[in-house]
């Protein structure tokens, strides 16, 4: 029975004696142990006060963990999840992969974002051997967004900070209830601070995105608009005297909270926005800032693996860039993600892949371009894109039954270690994998 | 609790307007809709032939998950364990400066409401304010709630 059924069977048991409601959590004693604590290792959120409890080696009933968390969990034992290697399968599978890729020579390491950081460190040095790129899935966001930090000043802040300071919270093609479930209730909006003492009666919330999203109820000023509207649009919160040619009924209503605010907070994903956009966002934090009256701080929400910044961090230790090792693919010209996946194609031969995310549909993002190269998938679960001449090796999942340190949203370290009750059923770690590999392939 | 509307309702009512409940049958869903009246209200739906759609109705108005207490109903398909609802909570707000703070209660807290197993779930429903006939009314947790899975009724 897979975990989920198991705590859906547990909970259905529970409340079929009960037509009043919910059943109250401490009716619920059927657990082996007193609970535990981990940190969820399911987005970049890192919440650190989840409580969990245990039934045979199963984790059986969770506190505050949200559905991201959750699913995570329940990915331990789920169905489409590929059964460890015995130790013969697993020596050929390392043999196998270290022969593709030091006979691929250069080898693309895509997509460790979702790993410890010593998992991070060890998938550098191996593309360092193999004389390839080193990217996380997310390069080209954070490529254009690193750029921009760089080149205009950024100015950022924790997120205790936020939640202690922020007056006006602005999400700019972002939704944390999409990606990060508790963001708003742990941090940017209902959270309470120290100079935000009633929470989100203190706050301003606003949205723009191009359609309805999940936050849009909870939002005083919400902007539908297309991404070529972006720039009028921050022209116009940066220059209200000023703004001509664009309209719209929450305008007014943000630029006075925007006036009326001390402290204003912008999480935006660099992925979903323009290269003007981002110029325009960073320029009008740098005026705001300059001013003196007030602090504008950007940051990024990145739908990406959740330790992004843990690889940001060895990036810059390694490379003085947080965006991952660069090839000669690139140059400094803007240019289409089709053209920039279209010229690594080009320049590798081979691929070690590391797919992040929990959903099937984020599991293999690999462009076109590159599936026809020979791969060696680090992958927990089957897939359907997975070839016959792949070499896949299925390993413990990150966070969850290996231990690992990640970093939170804005830099803040969590050693999260593994979850104590769920079974190590023979997986290997992604560490001694990669150092394995290593050995082999170079 | 998402928006339900009248016609939905109507849609598994009898519509015969046979008047045994005293009004016409989209007055019924109407009184449904403001929860003046139940499913059980209609006697035509106790046949045998309407018993499924009887089923229905106590599931869309989620008469079968409603604490009499509080007035509470969860829809566990919209939840998504956000925590707002702990947040806003001002009971949680006097009495727990953590929880107030963002934080998740803690195992052996005293609180109304906590996220379990991704699901907000009702922990002690007679500190609730609701449940006081002094308090002042409060509906902060349904208010709030980004994804309309709570409904207080």
């Amino acid at each position: 029975m897979s975990i989920e059924k198991f705590i859906r069977a547990s909970m259905e048991d529970e409340e079929q004696g009960d037509t009043q409601g919910s059943a109250p959590a401490e009716a619920f004693t059927d657990f082996d142990t007193e609970h535990h604590s981990m940190v969820c290792p399911g987005c970049s959120c890192l919440c650190d006060d989840i409580s969990y409890y245990v039934k045979e080696g199963q984790v059986v009933r969770t506190l505050n963990l949200c559905e991201v968390g959750w699913k995570r969990i329940c990915t331990v034992s789920e169905e489409d999840r590929l059964p460890p290697p015995s130790p013969s399968l697993l020596a050929e599978s390392l043999h196998s992969a270290a022969s593709v890729l030091r006979s691929h020579r250069p080898v693309l390491v895509l997509g460790a974002d979702s790993l410890g950081e010593s998992a991070i460190r060890a998938t550098y040095e191996l593309a360092m051997e193999l004389e390839g790129p080193w990217l996380p899935w997310a390069f080209m966001g954070l490529r254009r967004f690193f750029e921009r930090a760089e080149r205009f000043g950024w100015a950022t802040a924790l997120l205790d900070h936020v939640r202690d300071h922020a007056e006006s919270v602005i999400f700019w093609r972002a939704d944390p209830l999409e990606t990060h479930h508790r963001h708003l209730s742990r941090y940017s909006f209902f959270a309470r601070g120290r100079f935000t003492e009633r929470g989100n009666l203190d706050r301003n919330l606003a949205a723009v995105a191009s359609e309805k999203t999940v936050i849009e109820p909870l939002c005083k000023q919400f902007f539908q608009l297309p991404v070529d509207r972006d720039v009028a649009l921050i022209g116009a919160l940066a220059h209200p005297q000023g703004a001509e040619g664009f309209d719209h009924r929450d305008l007014p209503a943000l630029v006075r909270a925007i006036q009326g605010s001390s402290y204003v907070a912008l999480f935006l994903d660099p992925e979903k926005v323009g290269d003007e956009t981002l110029d325009a966002l960073f320029e009008w934090s740098v005026k705001v800032n300059n001013e003196g009256r007030k602090r504008m701080v950007i940051l990024p929400l990145w739908a990406a693996g959740s330790n992004i910044e843990g690889f940001c961090r060895v990036s810059l230790e390694k490379n003085a860039t947080p965006w991952g090792k660069d090839f000669r693919a690139f140059s400094n010209t803007v240019r289409s993600a089709d053209r920039v996946w279209g010229d690594l194609a080009e320049t590798v031969k081979s691929v070690l892949v590391i797919p992040s995310g929990i959903e099937p549909s984020h599991r293999d993002r690999l462009p076109g371009c590159l599936r026809d190269k020979p791969r060696v998938v680090i992958d927990p679960f089957k897939q359907a894109q997975h070839r016959n001449d792949d070499v896949v090796i299925p390993t413990a999942l990150p966070g969850l039954e290996s231990d690992g340190m990640f970093f939170r949203a804005d830099g803040i370290p969590f050693e999260v270690r593994g979850v104590e009750a769920i079974t190590q059923q023979g997986y290997p770690t992604v560490d001694d994998v990669l150092a394995n590999i290593m050995t082999e392939a170079c | 609790m998402s928006r339900k509307s009248i016609y939905e309702l109507y849609e598994f009512l009898p519509k015969t307007n046979c008047g045994e409940c005293g009004m016409s049958c989209m007055a019924f869903a109407g009184y449904l809709l403001a929860r003046d009246l139940r499913p059980s209200d209609c006697p035509v739906l106790d046949e045998p032939e309407h018993k499924e759609n009887k089923c229905r109705l106590v599931e869309i108005l989620g008469e079968g998950r409603k604490n009499e207490l509080t007035g509470l109903i969860v829809d566990d398909h919209l939840c998504i364990g956000c925590g707002a609802c702990v947040n806003v909570c001002p009971v949680h707000g006097a009495n727990n400066r953590e929880v107030a703070l963002g934080k998740g209660p803690r195992a052996g807290d005293v609180t109304v409401i906590q996220i379990v197993n991704a699901r907000v779930r009702l922990v002690h429903p007679e500190l609730c304010n609701r449940a006081i006939p002094s308090a002042p009314p409060c509906k902060a947790c349904a208010d709030y709630c980004p994804t309309d899975a709570m409904e207080l009724v």
